[in-house]
This record gives C-alpha cells, structure tokens and sequence, in this order.
C-alpha cells in the first residue's frame, strides 16, 4: 500500500501515537462514572449471555426424553410447553436490557460531549480549536461513540467470560478432551492480531482521519459557498471533493478489508474445531456414553462459547481502534487532564435531572475599573513566529485608548492576549492588585469584547444579546440604541425575537457587529474592548455608536457615589469617572480623534504612544497611518 | 401504507437503481458468491444428520479409504462450513467496495446539487447541517445500497432452499414451517412499521446537535470573552436531551424489532423440536431428521433476521433518501441556462439595471426601482448607509439571487442568458469577508482549478506586489493556510480574495468596501495594483467612505433601497447643489454620506 490514501495532509504522525491514557484506565473511568447502573446492566448482560445456553441444555432434555434417555420427569409435550413459554419469557426480559443498555450507552457519549465542549470553552478563546469546526465534530462524533465502546465492551467481557467459563465447566463435565481443542482458536487468533496490531491502528486512524477530511471540506465548502459561486468555481470544489471521498474509499477499504480478514481466521478456526470435536466425540456416542441430548447442548454451548472466545480475539482489536479514537478525544482537550475527559458530573438526560443554573453577577462595587496594567505582555505564534511582544500600557478610568498599526502588525492578537484569549504570558494588575488567571477574570461585568468578526448563534436576536443573562436584569431597549441597531430592530420580521440565522447571516456585516455591540453593552461592562467594530459601518453610523455609548454610560442611581475618602468623592466629580473606559482597535478617524492614548503597534511591539497631536508630530508610522487615510480624501 | 411513503419507497428505489448500475460487474459477482454460499448452507446440516444417525446406530458404519463414514462426515462438514466462511468474507469485501463506490458518487451530486442552490437556500443553513445532510445523511443509505438487494433475494432464497428442503423430509414438517414462516414475516412486518416516524426525527435531531456545536466551537471566542459559557452549556445539555428522548424512541421501537424475530426464533425450535419429535415417536423419521429439522429451523432464523434488518434498514435508509430527495428536488430561485456557449473573454462589459425592484422577505422591499447605466470601461461608486442596499445590488449582478421585478444586462445581454458560470466567470468580486478553506496558498487562489499555473499565480502576486510577502511563506504556495484563515490577518486574506481576482481576469469587477479592513498603508500599497486591476475592465466600487470612490466615472447613491442621487461625478461635482458635491465641499471623510 503507498501513501497516498492516507488523507490529506491533516493525518499526522502524532495520530498514531498512543493516547496519554491507556484505554483500560479510560474504560475504568467510564464504568466510574455510574457504576450503579454499570453493574445493572452487567447483570442483564449475564442473563443474554446464558440464557441461550439453558435453552439448549432444555432442547437437549427433549431429544434425550425421545429416546428415554432423560432424568426429567415431566412429559414430551410439557417440555414442549416449558421450552415455548421460557423462550418467550427470556426474550422479553433480553428486551428490557437492551433498553437499559441504550441509556447506559448514550449517558457515556453525553459525558464525553460534555466534557470535550466545557474544557472547549475553558481553553483560551482564540486558541481553543484543534482544527475546523467541521472535522471537530467528527470528535464529538464518531470518536465519542467509538470510546464508548470501550465500557460497552466491559461489559461484553464481563459476559463472555462467564459463558466461556460456565460453558467450559459444563462441557468438561461431559467430555473433558475437548477443552483444550476450544482454545486452538483463541490462541491462533491472538498471535496473528498481536502481530498485525500497528497495522490495525495505522488503518484505523487513517479511516478516522479520512472521515475527517470529508466532514471538514463539506464544512468549508458550505461556510464558503458565496465565494465559489462568485468565483464560479463549483466544478473545481467538486473534483476536490470528489478525490477526498475517494481517498476515504481508500483508507475505508483497506480497513474493513483488514478487519473482514481476521474475522474470517477466527471463524475459520472455530468451524475447525467444531469438526474435530465431532471426530473426538463419534466414538462416545457409539458407545452410549454420550447421548444425543449432550450433543445438543454441546453444539449450543459450543456456538456460545466460540463467539464469545472470538469476542476476546478482538478485545485487543477493537481496544487498538478505540485508543485511536481516545487519543483524537483527548487532543481536543489541549493539554488538559485527559481524565477529565471522564470527568463525573450531571448530564441532564432525565426529564426529573433539572436543569444547571446559569449564574449571572451582578456589578458590584468591586468590580470597578480604576486602573488596569499589563506589563512585559509577550505572546509568540508557534507557527508563524509572529506576535506581540514586551507590552506595557496602563488604561485609567474613563480612558478611550486607541491601538492602531498596519495589518499584521499584531493588533488583534494584543487584544487577545490582554484578555486572555490567547495564552500570552506577562503580569496583569486591576487596580493595583495581580491577576493570576486573566482569562477567567476579564469576563462581564469587568470586561465585554468584540471580535474583528463577530458570531451570531441560531437564536433570537435577544438570546443573542443576552448570551443567557436573566431578562429582567438587562435594560435591552438601552442596549440596542447605544449600539445603533433600533431602526434594524423594527426592520427585523418579529423584532427582538427574530430567529437570527445561521451564524447571523441574515444581517449585514454592519448590523451584525452591531448586534455584537448590543451584546456587549447588555453587560454594562467596566471595560469595552472592541476589534476594529467600524471596519462594516458607514462613518456615520460609527459616529453615533460612539457618542451613544458614551451617552448610555452616565451615571445611574445604582452607581451610588462612593461613599469613603475624599479623594474618592473628588474623582466621582470627575467626568472622566462615569465615561467609559474603552481599549480599542482602530485606524480610523472618528475613533483616533477621540482618543485620550493611542499606542502604535509595529511589527508586534510598541512604537510609540501618546495622544494623536503628540504622535503626529513625532511619530513616522503615526504618520504615514494618519497620512495614508488622507492622502486619498483630498486629491 | 400512505400514498405519501409509497412515493418516498419509490424514490429509494429509483436511487438505488441509479447509482447501483454502474456497479453491475461487481453486483454479479457477489451475486455468485452469495448463491453458492447459500447451497453450502443448505448442504452442511445434512452432513450432521448423518453424523448423529450414524453415531446413535441408526445407519451401518461403512469405510471408505480408510475413513469411517463418521470420520468423513465430519470432514466434509468441515469442508463445507470453512468454504462457506471463505466466500462469506469475498462477498462482504466487495459489499463495502460497492458500498463506498455509489455512496461516494451520491454524496458528490449532492454536494454539487446543492451547491449550485441559490444563496437564500444557503443563508438559511448552517456548514453543520450541512455536514450532517451530506455526509451522514448518506452513510444511512449506504448499507441499503450496497446489501439490500443482494440480501432480500439472498436470504429470501435461502428460506425457500429451506422450506424446500424440509418438504422433501415431510410434508407435514414443511407445512408446518411454511406457515410459521408467514406468522413470522407478517407479525415483524407489523412491528418494523412501528418505528418508521420516528427516524426522520431522529437524523434531524442529529444534524440540529452538530449545527448546535460547530456553531458554538466557531464563536468560542466571543462566548468566552462575553460570559457566555454557562448558557451554552445549558444550550448543549437542552439539545442533549431532546436528541436523548427521540432516539431513545425510535430504538426502543426498532430493538422490538430485533426482539420479535428473537422471540419467533425460540418458537421455530420448538415448533421443529415439538413436530419431529411427535414424527419420531411414530417411527416415521429419525432421531438425525429432528436434528436436522431443529437445525434447519435455526438456518432460517439467521435470514429472517437479516431480512428483518434489511427492511429496517430500507426504514431508515427511505427516511434517509426522504431528506435527500428534498435536497436533489430542491430547485434553485436561480434557474442556470446551460446552453450558453461560454464566450472567450471580450474586454470590459456594459452593466445595465433597468428598473430592479427585490426582498429577500416578501413584502419587505430591499430595492425599489434601480436603474442605472454603466458603459465598458467605465467605474460607478455606489454609496449609502450601512443596509441602504449596495451589496445587495452587486449580489444581483451574479444572480445569487433573483430580482422580482425588473431586468439587468451584462454585455448587452441579459444576465439570465449566460451560463451561471459564464456569468460568474465575466465578473470578479472581493468582498470584507474573505472565504478561505484549510488547503494549500495555491488551492485557495485557484479555487481547486488546475489549469492555473503556478507562473500565473506568482506573475499575478507580482503585479500586487505581494512578493515580499509570499517569499516570507515558508512552502511558498504549498504552504497551507489553516481552518477559517488562523494566522492571517484580515489584510492578508484580503490580499489573497484580490488575487483571486486578477487571476480570473473577468470584464467586471465588483469591489465591496474591500479595503475597510485594511490599514491605511497597506492600502495605499495596492492601490497601484487596483488600479492596474481596473484598467480595461468595468468597476462597481460600493463603498462607505467617500475617499474609496475618487476614481470613479459615475456616482450613485442609495437610500433605502432607492436612488437617491445618480450622475456623472463631475456632474454632481458641477453641481453645487447635489448631495455629493455638498459632501465633498466639507472635505472630510467623516462626512455623513
């Protein structure tokens, strides 16, 4: 096989390294998590796994009854009337533990998906995606189901070994020689999967991985639909498409090819036995010793006993393909406890679970901004080797601190990285004291942001603004004319509760990072941090969102005057105290013009910083930014 | 059975037939292996018949080279039951190549179908529902396209074999099974049926979890920096549960399936076990017949259950085809004429808006009445307000889509006369929002097009002056940009959608505020290049900033959908009274437009 059906690029070595878990320590954390009901449904599984056995030892007591051979007492039709009403019986019984099962099962994924998304959402904003959304969910997908397996599959073990130890213990009792000749299978079975075990794991990960490719290029060709109609390009996508499903015909293939193959040795090798067991016994039955009853049971017990031995032939395959999907799980969590994978906690399924509380706080008195710095803030892309470096500022109250620079010049990713939205390191201090964790700290009602982009979900244009804060607590109507999105909001078929779409496609660019705005509002934050929010607004209307937003920041009578020292009364007389503070990217006008500090980022670090006069006068790159923007209006 | 399922049978039907005929030599031949698997089958429990006849003294031992008659009964059953396995494994290999060939070719026509569906279509999807529609929609169907046939006359036969088989021990016996036979098969016919509303509820449920989380993971960021995560994990446990309780039906009710044919199963035993032995008794078969008839009974449950899968199955894969044939059926508003010739590129081509009225949403008009002359060569600024309607305009121009009333021409032509993809060949468009796909540098300039040479590629860059930039690329266009453009700024990926442009070469450009992502530098940096861009070609620059438009011929400006003011730039600037020229006389950019 060459390599060239390995999926594109995106399957890479480390795919096929062992996950940081071993999946029996994954299994035990799963059976952990409701052992309870794990041991419930063991017990179901114990009763499936036996009953066939009990009725072949019954069919067994007929045919003896045929040919009087039986210690039964009861009569040939009874036995009849016993055989029909137990099978009935035992089947509705295996019935109910496939139901059981079926939550067992599905809990398992929840936890998974569960787990995987809130450590997502832990990690930092910017950083917290492997890879596209699209091959993501081939994480939550098919991954999670295939690890879940792995408690399914404790379960099995758990059945397969009691059949194979009480079928072999009934067969002994009847004829002892053949015992050894059950494990011809298992044995030729685990040498050949023990040999072939990387091969099993490079082609599983290569199918996961293929799977992978598919769903992410669906993903981006419908993300990007517009553009390759635009571009005409829909017959070029396609042939793409069309090489990455065959790529994943390829891998596919060579997997189930492989699979299909050690399926066919353990069968193989148990219709064998089967036949040397026939020889063994012909002599017994000959001789009577060895009734046509025991044969009966023999075979059923036999047929048990050879699926549940081929069973442990694939234990260690179906481990060495779950550890694939393990290790691709526990990738996602970047870096975290891969335990925490497993992480007990409630999942919600009942209808009598509840649901969580979503905690909303309230601003209070210690969340007030006085004064915030970040110093040495240093963050470096692995990949690219670009960033921010050695950063200082200090924003005041009140302050409406500008950074401006050319494209890559870093600006977005200091923004980032003062929030924490990407693992920078530096020291941040808020108000004098050091914040150790920025990320969980600069969240409302301290801070609200805005990306360059912002994502709307499918929800209500409310929902959307709320991002789960209770109603009442929120002054909504204030929220959407601070951020110049009323007249939208009549426009809009059912107003607030208009159903945004996906990923608020429906609105332009320029009511979408409006409605970020909104949002962003709705939390009254101490400090605004905006990504360039005028990049899809008119001038005008970029003009209003400013002076609203200061506008809506005026005192209000939950924001008492400090009561305390004089210095403190001194500064509630200040304006400066109740406008907003805002840290904000920007080149253009209205916002550098209204700037107190502008700090000139080039090349990932500071240039220079001061107010808009002071920079013009001094700074070249200044220069050429403000330039730039004029040298057009005026020719 | 509705009317309405029969519809939706037949449409699975149809497909199946459509997509599995190509694949006709490999059909034949696991038809083969599946016929001679079934004889094996038939023949391996005569062997043990013998075996047990001949070992409870019923028939004389005989030897034959050898052997016992009971060491080669043995054997052949041996024989028997490892060749059967052998052609069992051939025939499942070829099943899953069949399998992935005609699912691969479904999946591909429909991603090509409904991407050629106009953009309302789109707006109202997300990417993960749309992974969902073509990709797993599809895998439900790939079992029935590459068993079902093969299976319902595999199986079908093997149950005839046997009923035939038992016949021929006695009429009584055969009698009695073929009448458990259609007990069985109408009883489970009845419980399959049970499950079927329940399945096109559960994919959509699926698709609604996975457009839930690839939403969410996309918005990380601004759930994070904005307090969001304790909702959104709500939202996730909601969905969760609602997936929870529908699935939760639709196997409950399919595993009553399984369980039925369990049950019939256990009662088939006894029916063989209860019939041979009261045939016994009367001296009238064997003590090895009632083995063979129990046997047998067991022989028929494996493809009773099969059957039963099947048709389950052909459930899920008619709900499956359902959703697919909505999507196959789903027309686009956009209607492409196929017939064009596509035309060797002309020059620059006269745009024409005559009367153009639109809504996305009935009843809520977005353009009323724009008209608007553009002859080649020529550069028109379009501005207004943010939603006065300027993008919209453009988006007609490339049919994304369908104005109701009104009539735009391109070349002279009416735009509905070219090919979509003449159409959209002969007019360039970059946007704020740059589309990139997690592929090469090359795959995302060339949109996956391999006729474009790496020469043209690098000689376009040039005239950007993108060089700089590129030779710092470590694979040069090898070098893979990573998921949704991480990596580059939106400068860059704007740079990248210019590209696009120059190498497309269309006689109409489109430039949609393209530059307000870039800082002022860098814009003046390609400048030159737009300018170079525009030569030779006509230009409809939307903008919201007066400085964007200084190189335009013509000016017109919208409100609310409306022209507001539309003329010749210097005769609006002639005119002292015209709004433009009250813009520009305060100088500034800040002007309110």
């Amino acid at each position: 096989m060459t390599a060239d059906g390995e999926g594109r690029g995106r399957i890479s070595q480390a795919d096929f390294e062992p996950p940081p878990i071993s999946t029996w320590r994954a299994t035990w954390l799963l059976i952990r998590f409701n052992p309870a009901l794990f041991f419930t449904d063991a017990f179901a599984f114990i009763f499936v796994g036996l009953f066939p056995i009990f009725l072949g030892w019954l069919t067994g007591q007929i045919f003896d009854k045929l040919l009087n051979q039986s210690t039964l007492t009861f009569s040939f039709s009874s036995l009849i009337w016993a055989l029909i009403v137990i099978g009935i019986v035992g089947t509705a019984v295996e019935y109910g533990a496939a139901i059981l099962d079926f939550f067992f099962s599905f809990s398992l994924t929840v936890l998974m998906r569960k787990n995987m998304m809130s450590r997502i959402l832990e990690l930092p904003g910017a950083q917290s995606l492997l890879s596209a959304p699209g091959e993501m969910i081939s994480r939550f997908a098919g991954d999670a189901r295939n690890v879940r397996e792995l408690a399914i599959q404790g379960l099995f073990t758990l059945q397969h070994s009691i059949v194979v130890i009480v079928g072999l213990f009934i067969m002994g009792r009847i004829e002892p020689r053949v015992t050894a000749v059950v494990f011809f299978p298992l044995i030729i079975s685990m040498v050949l999967i023990n040999v072939l075990r990387r091969q099993i794991t490079r082609y599983r990960a290569a199918a996961r991985g293929a799977e992978g490719d598919v769903t992410g290029f669906v993903g981006e060709m419908f993300g990007a639909v517009q553009a390759i109609k635009v571009a005409g390009a829909e017959d070029f996508v396609n042939q793409r498409f069309r090489q990455i499903n065959q790529d994943r015909h390829k891998v596919a293939l060579r997997d189930s090819l492989f699979t299909e193959f050690l399926q066919t040795v353990m069968q193989n090798s148990n219709n064998i036995s089967i036949g040397i067991i026939l020889l063994l016994i012909s002599d017994s039955m000959l001789s009577g010793n060895f009734t046509i009853g025991d044969f009966a049971l023999f075979v059923a017990i036999l047929f048990q006993v050879a699926r549940s031995l081929g069973y442990f032939g694939n234990l260690l395959a179906l481990h060495k393909q779950a550890s694939v999907s393990l290790k691709r799980m526990i990738d996602v969590l970047q870096g975290g406890n891969p335990a925490r994978l497993f992480q007990a906690g409630p999942i919600y399924l009942r209808r009598n679970s509840g649901w969580p509380d979503v905690p909303f706080i309230r601003k209070t008195a210690e969340h007030r901004l006085e004064k915030f710095e970040v110093r040495d803030l240093t963050y470096i892309y692995e990949k690219t080797g670009r960033g921010v470096e050695d950063i200082n500022l200090t924003i005041n109250r009140g302050d409406f601190v500008v950074i401006t620079g050319r494209i890559g010049a870093g600006k977005s990713t200091l923004l980032r990285a003062v929030l924490g939205l990407l693992p920078a390191e530096g020291q941040w201090h808020w108000n004098g004291d050091q914040i150790n964790n920025p990320a969980d700290f600069f969240i409302p009602p301290r801070t609200a942001y805005t990306p360059q982009v912002p994502r709307l979900f499918s929800e209500t244009l409310q929902e959307n603004i709320l991002l789960g804060m209770p109603a009442e607590e929120v002054n909504i109507q204030q929220a959407i004319e601070a951020a110049v999105l009323e007249k939208d909001v009549l426009d809009l078929e059912d107003g607030l509760e208009t159903i945004v779409g996906t990923r608020g496609v429906k609105l332009s660019g320029g009511q979408l990072q409006r409605a970020a705005a909104a949002r962003m509002v709705a939390r009254q934050p101490e400090l605004f941090v905006f990504d360039d929010l005028s990049s899809a607004l008119d001038v005008n209307t970029e003009k209003t969102l400013w002076e609203r937003l200061f506008a809506s920041q005026k005192p209000q009578p939950q924001h008492a005057a400090p009561s305390g020292t004089l210095t403190q009364a001194a500064q509630y007389q200040d304006p400066k105290w109740h406008s907003p503070t805002c840290l904000v990217v920007s080149h253009r006008r209205p916002a550098l013009q209204r700037a107190d500090v502008i700090i000139v980022l080039k090349n990932g670090r500071i240039d220079d910083s001061g107010t808009l006069e002071d920079l013009l006068e001094r700074n070249d790159e200044m220069q050429r930014l403000w330039q730039g923007d004029i040298g057009e209006a005026e020719s | 059975m509705t009317s309405q399922e029969n519809i939706s049978f037949r449409d699975t039907f149809l497909l199946l037939g459509r997509y599995l005929r190509p694949e006709w030599p490999r059909v034949i031949l696991l038809t083969i292996l599946l016929f001679t698997g079934i004889g094996l089958q038939l023949l391996a429990p005569q062997f043990l018949r013998d075996f047990l006849d001949l070992a409870t003294g019923e028939i004389e031992q005989t030897r034959l080279g050898g052997f016992t008659s009971l060491t080669r009964t043995a054997l052949f059953f041996m024989i028997v039951a490892i060749s059967n396995q052998l052609f069992t494994a051939a025939a499942a290999y070829i099943t899953q190549d069949v399998r992935w060939r005609t699912t691969n070719e479904l999946r591909a026509d429909l991603a090509q179908h409904t991407m050629s569906l106009d953009m309302g279509f789109h707006n109202a999807r997300t990417a993960g529902e749309m992974i969902s529609r073509v990709d797993e929609d599809v895998n439900m169907l790939s079992n029935f396209f590459s068993q079902f046939i093969i299976q319902i006359f595999g199986n079908g036969l093997l149950i005839i074999g046997v009923l035939f088989v038992l016949f021929r021990e006695d009429y009584r016996i055969g009698a009695g099974f073929l009448f458990f036979v259609v007990i069985t098969g109408l009883v489970l016919n009845y419980v399959i049926k049970l499950a079927v509303p329940y399945w096109k509820e559960f994919f959509a449920m699926g698709a609604r979890l996975f457009a839930f989380i690839e939403e969410r993971l996309a918005g990380t960021e601004d759930i994070r920096a904005n307090g969001g995560v304790a909702y959104t994990m709500l939202g996730l446990y909601q969905t969760l549960r609602r997936q929870y309780e529908v699935e939760q039906k639709a196997f409950a009710l399919g595993m009553l399936t399984w369980s039925t044919t369990q049950g019939f199963f256990r009662l088939g035993t006894a029916l063989g076990l209860g019939l041979g032995g009261w045939l016994f008794t009367r001296d009238i078969i064997t003590i090895g017949t009632v083995y063979l008839v129990v046997n047998y009974s067991a022989l028929m449950q494996e493809p009773l259950r099969l059957l039963t899968q099947q048709l389950q199955d052909l459930q899920r894969a008619v709900a499956g085809a359902s959703r697919i044939r909505d999507m196959m059926f789903t027309e686009t508003a956009v209607k492409d004429n196929t017939s064009s010739v596509i035309q060797p590129r002309s020059g620059p081509l006269s745009v024409e808006f005559s009367n153009v009225d639109f809504e996305y949403v009935a009843d809520t008009p977005v353009l009323q009445d724009v008209s608007f002359d553009l002859k080649p060569g020529e550069v028109m600024g379009l501005l207004g307000r943010t939603g006065s309607g300027k993008t919209t305009t453009t988006r007609l121009i490339f049919r994304l889509y369908e104005p109701q009333n009104g009539r735009i021409r391109l070349g002279n032509r009416h735009i509905a006369a070219f090919s979509l993809q003449e159409l959209r060949r002969k007019v360039g468009m970059v946007t704020q929002e740059v589309q990139l796909f997690n592929a090469t540098i090359r795959d995302n300039l060339t949109f996956f097009d391999p006729s474009i040479s790496d020469d043209q590629i690098l000689s376009a860059m040039r005239d950007l002056e993108l060089m700089d930039w590129f030779t710092s690329l470590a694979d040069g266009l090898e070098t893979v940009i990573e998921t949704g453009g991480r990596g580059l700024s939106a400068g860059e990926a704007q740079l990248l959608a210019f590209t696009r442009v120059f190498l497309d070469d269309p006689g109409l450009i489109i430039l949609d505020e393209a530059s307000s992502r870039l800082d002022p530098a860098t814009e003046f940096l390609i400048e030159r290049a737009v300018d170079k861009l525009l030569q030779n070609r006509t230009a409809i620059i939307v903008a919201h900033r007066l400085k964007t438009v200084q190189r335009a011929d013509q000016i017109m400006i919208l409100e609310n959908g409306r022209v507001k003011e539309h003329d010749h730039r210097e005769v609006l600037i002639a005119n002292p009274d015209s709004h433009f020229s009250q813009l520009l006389k305060t100088g500034l950019e800040e002007v309110l437009v």
